[in-house]
């Protein structure tokens, strides 16, 4: 494992293009776009503030750079650095901005939810898309970029809208059965689209892509509700993560749960691994951890899925068997998690200086060399997964992941206990 | 009672000692018994009374006394003690018999009299301990009621109490359930009233949302707008196209098209899934169905001799689904048709196994609780000190891999650089080792090569010989034909025009025997043929040696056109191994260049199989 210089970096703003090749970061009102395997700077783009947000194009081409404090958008080339396009939404403020699937469109959204301005950059195009609703997760693409379905609110009820993506034109707008919509995904087939309720209830409806209701499902009634939803990549499976500290997961034929899995205080099953980080002087007061208000999150792998109970654990389940399959205490509440993209890995941060790996194989952490201590606040694989960037506040680098085989002196086993 | 009765009771048992004594001194005296008798009372006697009694009858009023007696005795129901007068007028006679007869009677009656009185003294006693008895039990009993009614009042009183208190209880839940359902209303009233507001709110939200989108929006905001250098291609590389009122319509045709295309696409997959796994499951079922008719036929044939009704109509179903077995499209069918009988059948076939199951399960507890316990304990044994053995191995390998990964981690540490030149030189050992055996490889390669090397130079001198005697027959030849020339000449000219035929054509049999060199390869093989040979033909696929093969057949062609007559005509007579093997032979050595080629061919063959080289001589 090899670890590149540090490379300064502000607001946790460092993403790798789609593609693989680049890699961008800001640096206060800097852009600087890097090779990925060199980590030669490219490019270098001025924007006019500081920049609040960055996205890729899905075809590596742009990059979105948002000020939502001025209310800009600016837009790089990365084939014509000397071509350049600001977006200015004026008194309306902007709040969110992100691209369209085909990388030619920009979605913003204005202060206040009042509209969405749909921006081209193909032709003088400007689209309007009025009444999104102000939520969690109130837009969503389809995985082949052909759809859009956004949250909307009018007359104190709810809708979703399906757009074409192509030409922006309302495909479907049906209204949904919610008191307070708080976010909708689309399962990676494109063909089902879930929409949860607001957290005061419990209530997942599942809608097919011309708008029937396929299924709803409810867990229980008289407390609080869904947390997070997260679908298998197969769309075979909905995790819904609750605030009762449970998971379900739900199956794609009868929109039943399948199972469920808890959160318990004690595991007594021999067979599930329970890795604890302990350090040299060993700190009690680690094993029994009240609960919480746990942060959910479901993983993208079909073999397995975690989620946050206690914050300083991840709870990693085997879907293939159903069952829970290790457990990762860590010492500080975790920061950030992300599955390696391409096999079972899981990389795992707590904003200490360490980051932490875990595979069916085992587990590992590895101390983040320099001067200094970096501390990992959040972390992201890169397409290959056989490198990823970490991020601390204003410093981030790369670690390059070779064969398992060679570990440096860095690492250090972590102590298994069953 | 039952104390106080073995008390009192041998006082009762000397009262009546007592009373027959007395009695037995009465019976003794005659005075007394006569008193008795004269009396006739029931008052207990004594001694002193019998001078009293004697006062009753004097000398002179005998006859009153007896008169009188006897008027008492009638009154009492005795017979007279009169004789019966025969006349009215004569004196009655005092009646000796009568008299004694009233007296006995009277002394019985006595007698039992006294007997009576016994036993009711006896029962008087008795009663009057009773007696003594009830009034202690009652003035017992009495003290108990009292107390019970203390009691009893006393817990009347902790009721009343507690019955205050629940009523203050009642009151209260029902204050509460009254609260409770006014709580409950205020809550709906307030949910109610929060969701107008919040409805009110959004409302109001959204006017203002209204109005601002109205003032932001409508007036032209010179700042909204985008800047941007010049418009960039599509991704796909089409042209943006406007929309206009036309071709609405068919745009949104168009995207539902594709919308139900997608969702038919997935529904297809989906079905085509599951299609897939049912099938699946349908062999996984009919070959369950299989094993357990097979499982299942062969014993129930034992048990239909102990005459079992089930096991009979068992037998039957299995024959029927063995039948059904045999129509394998059965299975083909929708699953509503066979679906029944499938499960009728399978669930039937379970349950025979079930049982079967159970049976032999009972026996096996049967067994083992007979005669197995011995062995069970000494297995547990033997069970413990494997894994006792075990655990102490696990332990050990533990340790090892510590030592081992420290010392690792030291190496790693300390000794980076020393562990890379280490791990250098362990590659080049190990190269050097590979390298050796590739070498002594080559060893035995070029031992071979020289050993087939010497074969060729023996054949080759061989040849050389052949070569000389059939350079000499051909000159005998040569001579005869020279001494034939002048006597036969038109045949002469005949063989000439062959020779020429022959010569012409040499170019395109050396063709064909290329082309054909492939096909003869197994013939030779087959014929355990020269080595030469199999060489040769072996070597022919390499191009290079074959080419230059054939140039140097070409040559010799050119050289003698007898030769070639020689091989061609042998070599389409691929019976004749061994003549061809040393004509081949023979046109090798005739050219150094093509023997190279030849070699290299060799060589090839060597390297291309081992174990061809392992049959050479």
């Amino acid at each position: 494992m090899n670890f590149s210089e540090v490379f300064k970096l502000s607001s946790l703003l460092c993403k790798f293009s789609p593609d693989g090749k680049y890699l961008a970061s800001c640096v206060q009102y800097r852009l600087v776009v890097r090779d990925v395997n060199t980590l030669q700077i490219l490019q270098l783009y001025t924007c006019l503030d500081q920049i609040q947000h960055i996205e890729w194009s899905a075809d590596s081409l742009f990059i979105l750079c948002a000020m939502y404090k001025r209310g800009l958008v600016q837009v790089w080339s990365l084939e014509q650095p000397e071509w350049h396009c600001k977006i200015d939404e004026g008194s309306a403020g902007l709040v969110a901005s992100c691209w369209s699937p085909d990388g030619r469109h920009i979605l913003n959204t204005t202060e206040f939810h009042l509209r969405i301005t749909v921006w081209s950059l193909c032709t003088k195009s400007v689209s309007y898309i009025k009444y999104p609703k102000a939520c969690l997760q109130g837009i969503t693409f389809t995985r082949d970029g052909r759809y859009m379905a956004l949250a909307e609110r009018r007359d104190c009820k709810d809708y979703v809208s399906i757009f074409v993506c192509s030409d922006w034109q309302l495909l479907r707008h049906f209204d949904t059965d919610t008191q307070d919509l708080t976010g909708i995904e689309w399962a990676p087939n494109g063909c089902v689209l879930a929409v949860w309720d607001t957290c005061l209830e419990y209530k997942i409806l599942l809608y097919s892509l011309d708008g029937r209701l396929l299924s709803t499902y409810s867990a229980y009634e008289w407390s609080l509700g869904i947390k997070s939803v997260a679908w298998s990549p197969s769309s075979q499976f909905l995790a819904v993560g609750s605030y009762d500290g449970k998971v379900r997961i739900l199956n794609h034929v009868t929109w039943k749960m399948i199972t469920e899995f808890g959160h318990p205080a004690a595991i007594n099953d021999p067979k599930i691994v329970v890795y604890k980080e302990a350090e040299k002087s060993p700190q009690l007061g680690l094993g029994c951890l009240s609960f919480p208000p746990p942060r959910a999150g479901a993983g993208p792998l079909p073999s397995s899925e975690s989620k946050y109970n206690i914050p300083n654990a991840v709870w990693v389940w085997d879907i293939q068997k159903l069952r829970l399959f290790a457990v990762l205490e860590q010492l500080s509440p975790v920061r950030a998690f992300q599955w390696d993209p391409q096999q079972p890995r899981l990389a795992i941060c707590t904003g200490g200086s360490r980051l932490y790996l875990w595979s069916p194989a085992g587990c590992m952490s590895v101390q983040v060399p320099g001067e200094g201590d970096f501390a990992v606040l959040s972390l992201c694989w890169h397409l290959s997964g056989d490198s990823m960037a970490l991020l601390s506040k204003d410093h981030f680098c790369l670690c390059f992941l070779e064969t398992e085989a060679v570990v440096g002196t860095a690492c250090r086993q972590l102590g298994g206990h069953t | 009672m039952g104390d106080w009765m073995t008390v009192t009771d041998p006082g009762l048992s000397s009262e009546s000692k007592t009373i027959s004594q007395y009695t037995s001194e009465t019976k003794m005296s005659p005075s007394s018994l006569y008193s008795q008798q004269v009396l006739c009372s029931s008052i207990p006697l004594s001694k002193n009374v019998h001078s009293f009694f004697s006062a009753f009858c004097t000398e002179d009023n005998i006859e009153q006394s007896i008169s009188y007696l006897d008027q008492e005795l009638t009154t009492f129901g005795f017979p007279s003690l009169y004789e019966e007068s025969k006349g009215k007028e004569t004196k009655r006679e005092l009646n000796i018999v009568a008299v004694l007869n009233c007296m006995n009677e009277l002394l019985v009656l006595q007698r039992k009299n006294l007997l009576a009185q016994e036993n009711v003294e006896t029962q008087n006693l008795k009663l009057g301990s009773d007696m003594d008895h009830l009034q202690s039990c009652y003035s017992k009993l009495k003290e108990q009621l009292e107390t019970s009614r203390r009691e009893m009042i006393g817990l009347q009183e902790r009721d009343r109490q507690l019955q205050c208190k629940n009523r203050n209880l009642h009151q209260l839940l029902k204050n509460e359930k009254d609260e409770v359902q006014k709580l409950q209303n205020i809550i709906a009233s307030r949910a109610t009233q929060y969701n107008h507001d919040m409805k009110r709110k959004e409302r109001e939200y959204n006017k203002l949302k209204e109005r601002l989108h109205q003032l932001v929006m409508n007036k032209k905001d010179k700042k909204i707008a985008m800047d941007i250098l010049n418009y960039v291609g599509r991704a796909d590389g089409k042209r943006g196209s406007w929309r206009t009122g036309k071709t609405e319509a068919s745009f949104f045709l168009r995207n539902e098209d594709e919308m139900y295309k997608i969702l038919l696409n997935d529904y297809e997959y989906r079905q085509k899934q599951i299609l897939m796994e049912n099938a699946e499951l349908k062999k996984v079922l009919q070959q369950m169905k299989k094993e357990m008719i097979s499982l299942l036929s062969p014993q129930k044939k034992k048990p239909r001799e102990r005459v079992d009704d089930s096991t009979g109509t068992v037998i039957s179903d299995v024959e029927e689904d063995a039948g059904e077995l045999s129509r394998e499209s059965m299975w083909d069918l929708s699953c509503e048709t066979v679906r029944e009988q499938l499960t009728n059948s399978i669930r039937k076939q379970w349950r025979i196994l079930k049982s079967h199951v159970e049976k032999l399960d009972n026996q096996v507890s049967k067994v083992h609780l007979e005669g197995f316990n011995d062995e069970d304990v000494i297995s547990r044994q033997d069970h413990e000190q494997e894994t006792e053995k075990l655990e102490l191995e696990i332990q050990q390998c533990k340790e090892m891999i510590k030592t081992q990964q420290q010392l690792l981690q030291q190496l790693a540490t300390a000794y980076d650089d020393d562990t890379t030149s280490l791990l250098r030189d362990c590659y080049l050992l190990e190269e050097k080792e590979r390298l050796k055996e590739e070498w002594s490889l080559f060893k035995e390669q070029k031992k071979n090569f020289e050993r087939e090397r010497r074969s060729f130079t023996e054949a080759a001198i061989r040849l050389g010989l052949e070569r000389k005697a059939f350079e000499e027959e051909r000159a005998s030849w040569l001579k005869q034909q020279f001494l034939n020339m002048t006597t036969f000449d038109h045949q002469n000219s005949e063989n000439v025009k062959l020779f020429s035929a022959f010569s012409g054509s040499s170019d395109w049999d050396n063709l064909i025997v290329h082309s054909r060199q492939p096909q003869k390869k197994p013939h030779s093989v087959s014929n355990g043929s020269p080595v030469c040979m199999s060489k040769l033909t072996k070597s022919l696929p390499a191009s290079p040696s074959t080419s230059d093969f054939c140039q140097t057949r070409s040559c010799i062609s050119e050289h003698s056109s007898i030769n070639v007559l020689n091989i061609t005509a042998e070599e389409i007579k691929p019976n004749q191994v061994g003549g061809e093997c040393t004509n081949q032979k023979w046109s090798v050595a005739s050219r150094p260049g093509s023997q190279e080629g030849c070699y290299s061919g060799c060589s090839l063959s060597y390297t291309n199989s081992h174990v061809e080289k392992d049959d050479l001589p």
